[in-house]
């Protein structure tokens, strides 16, 4: 993993690392993952995350937002947003709703378009690429959707395919997009769900499951894709309080396997245990960022003040 | 005269129209073989002009979709993303043309329009033709509709697990508005059957053409157009039947998987569905 060329933007390189078109990855490469991560064993410790994911250009952050602004219409919601995020870490993003903390998550893997600026996920650039002339278009569908599978995103709403079971919820992306045989990826999916703690409801449809356990079966869907970077979008916001705990117990567990995160969320105790950094966004900008300690005890900035005052 | 008799009088004059019906007639050419070849011909164009339709729909529905993209390698992806927008322009033509003039006025034009273009067709392909051109129309319309019930957050989903478009409309977002799109459906389908009698004027042996050429041989209208009732009226209530099964096994919201047997074992009822239970693997 030494010699790794500095990662350009351009998309007529042939890409040799783990990113392949998913036309070069062979049967095998998921099934490898399989077999060389610990989640061969059936050990009830091993973790959700396999080491492939996190393995990949060491030394270029995971997430790199240059000056990225965004337009709704003649309403500007990001204006010069810029942050890093290395490999590994966990950023939380707070801040009062309308500051566009959810809008730049959803930017991040291109649900949403950008007026200006880029974003790049470990090295690439996200949604457009730059023709010859450094001319800046939107990318292709097929490459758009390509980095979108490397990117894993938990929803506010679970948003789980209601005609599938947890199970088939689950398999679906692997065998659809990886092509991942069924056999593997149905394997992986029992695994994942049983580290959840939904082993006894694969077969359960959506609308049998509670508010916690849809969203634990929605993380387990992203991760079966072995995404390196994870989104997760206001992902406790819509659970009865009682229900939050169950799903913040799975998203601690992926921080401590060391998963890249990046997480919009109004749980502020969980942000102080598990962010390495806490970033607050007011009216599109950044207003402050830093570890946890200094924000909640020592927040410098009169907005950051007021916000938490409110809050805590 | 006893009342009884009178009113049994009275009853045979009314559905007798006072002896101007002849049920013997009726009952004459009910099972006709030209009368069911007329319906099984109505049966078949029904049937592929609303497969076609609906195809032609889906399409049409597609198009005019906001989020419609053509997964293409580049430089072909920008090519199509400028070839989209008269692609929505033609399909709200297509729409308005085919929903704004009659069904009857689209069939005769359509039949008359091959001989300028030195070609012949047969009644049976104009019908076709128009008949699923016109029910593109309309069926783009509804499958909107049940695209657009489906919650945004599917797509969403669906994309940022690395889904293309394509592949989010077929596994994620059509089936779930298929149940939307069955009631309209079975509705466009009951239409289709019966304007299938608008292909008599372009000399289509269906059903109503075939009873119209017997009416006009024997100069009994009335009770060959009551056969044709019969018939019409058997073919939509079989089909309000099927729609009814269609819609319930749709709506129902399935808690748990259950493991069919296979159908043929299915079909001579043999076993029952089972549980599906998670096998404990550890």
């Amino acid at each position: 993993m030494e010699d790794v060329p500095f990662p350009h933007t351009s998309s007529d390189e042939p890409d040799h690392t783990r990113d392949a078109p998913f036309s070069d990855r062979s049967e095998t490469a998921y099934a490898d993952t399989i077999r060389q991560s610990p989640l061969a064993t059936t050990d009830q410790e091993a973790p959700l995350v396999s080491p492939e994911a996190i393995e990949q250009h060491p030394g270029v952050p995971m997430v790199q937002a240059e000056d990225v602004h965004k337009r709704f219409g003649s309403t500007e919601v990001l204006r010069g947003v810029s942050m890093t995020v290395q490999r590994g870490e966990k950023i939380v993003i707070i801040g009062p709703s309308g500051s566009g903390k959810t809008t730049f998550l959803r930017c991040i893997n291109h649900l949403e378009k950008i007026q200006g600026g880029r974003i790049l996920v470990d090295g690439q650039l996200v949604g457009y690429r730059e023709e010859k002339g450094g001319k800046i278009v939107e990318d292709s569908e097929r490459n758009i959707a390509r980095m979108r599978a490397q990117i894993g995103m938990v929803f506010q709403r679970f948003n789980l395919f209601p005609h599938l079971t947890a199970l088939e919820n689950v398999i679906e992306a692997p065998t659809k997009v990886l092509r991942v045989p069924k056999a593997r990826a149905s394997e992986r999916a029992h695994e994942l769900l049983g580290k959840v703690g939904l082993a006894d409801k694969v077969n359960n449809y959506p609308n049998a499951l509670s508010g916690g356990q849809q969203q634990r079966v929605a993380i387990a869907r992203a991760l079966a894709m072995n995404p390196k970077l994870m989104l997760f979008d206001e992902a406790t916001s819509a659970l009865d309080p009682e229900l939050v705990g169950e799903v913040l117990k799975v998203m601690r567990q992926l921080a401590e396997e060391g998963m890249t995160m990046v997480v919009v969320t109004h749980e502020m105790g969980f942000a102080r245990e598990v962010a390495d950094r806490v970033i607050f966004m007011d009216q599109g900008s950044i207003v402050e960022a830093g570890p946890p300690n200094d924000i909640f005890n020592n927040p410098g900035h009169e907005r950051t003040q007021s916000f938490l005052r409110m809050i805590l | 005269m006893n009342p009884f008799q009178q009113i049994w009088d009275f009853i045979v004059y009314i559905f007798t129209l006072g002896g101007n019906f002849d049920w013997s007639i009726v009952g004459h050419y009910l099972f006709n073989s030209f009368i069911l070849k007329g319906v099984w011909l109505t049966l078949l164009l029904a049937v592929i002009s609303q497969v076609t339709g609906s195809i032609i729909g889906l399409f049409l529905a597609l198009f005019k979709d906001p989020r419609f993209v053509v997964t293409a390698s580049p430089p072909f992806d920008r090519i199509i993303k400028g070839l989209l927008w008269p692609l929505r322009l033609f399909a709200d033509f297509y729409i308005w043309l085919f929903r704004g003039t009659p069904l009857l006025v689209q069939l005769i034009i359509i039949y008359n329009v091959f001989p300028f273009f030195h070609l012949t067709v047969d009644s049976f392909t104009a019908a076709f033709l128009a008949l699923s051109l016109n029910e593109g129309a309309y069926m783009a319309e509804i499958i909107r509709a049940g695209i657009g019930s489906v919650d945004t957050g599917q797509m969403e989903a669906a994309k940022s697990l690395g889904m293309t478009y394509g592949q989010a409309m077929r596994r994620i977002v059509l089936p779930q508005a298929f149940r939307v799109i069955i009631p309209p459906l079975g509705n466009e389908f009951n239409s289709m059957m019966k304007n299938t009698s608008l292909a008599a004027v372009i000399s289509l042996l269906e059903l109503f053409g075939t009873v119209e050429q017997f009416a006009a041989a024997i100069f009994a209208s009335l009770e060959l157009f009551f056969v044709a009732c019969v018939w019409y009226l058997l073919l939509t209530t079989l089909w309000s039947l099927v729609q009814r099964q269609l819609e319930r096994r749709f709506n129902t919201s399935k808690q748990v998987k259950w493991i069919q047997p296979p159908w043929w074992q299915r079909l001579i009822g043999g076993r029952r569905p089972a549980l599906a239970l998670p096998q404990s693997n550890q």
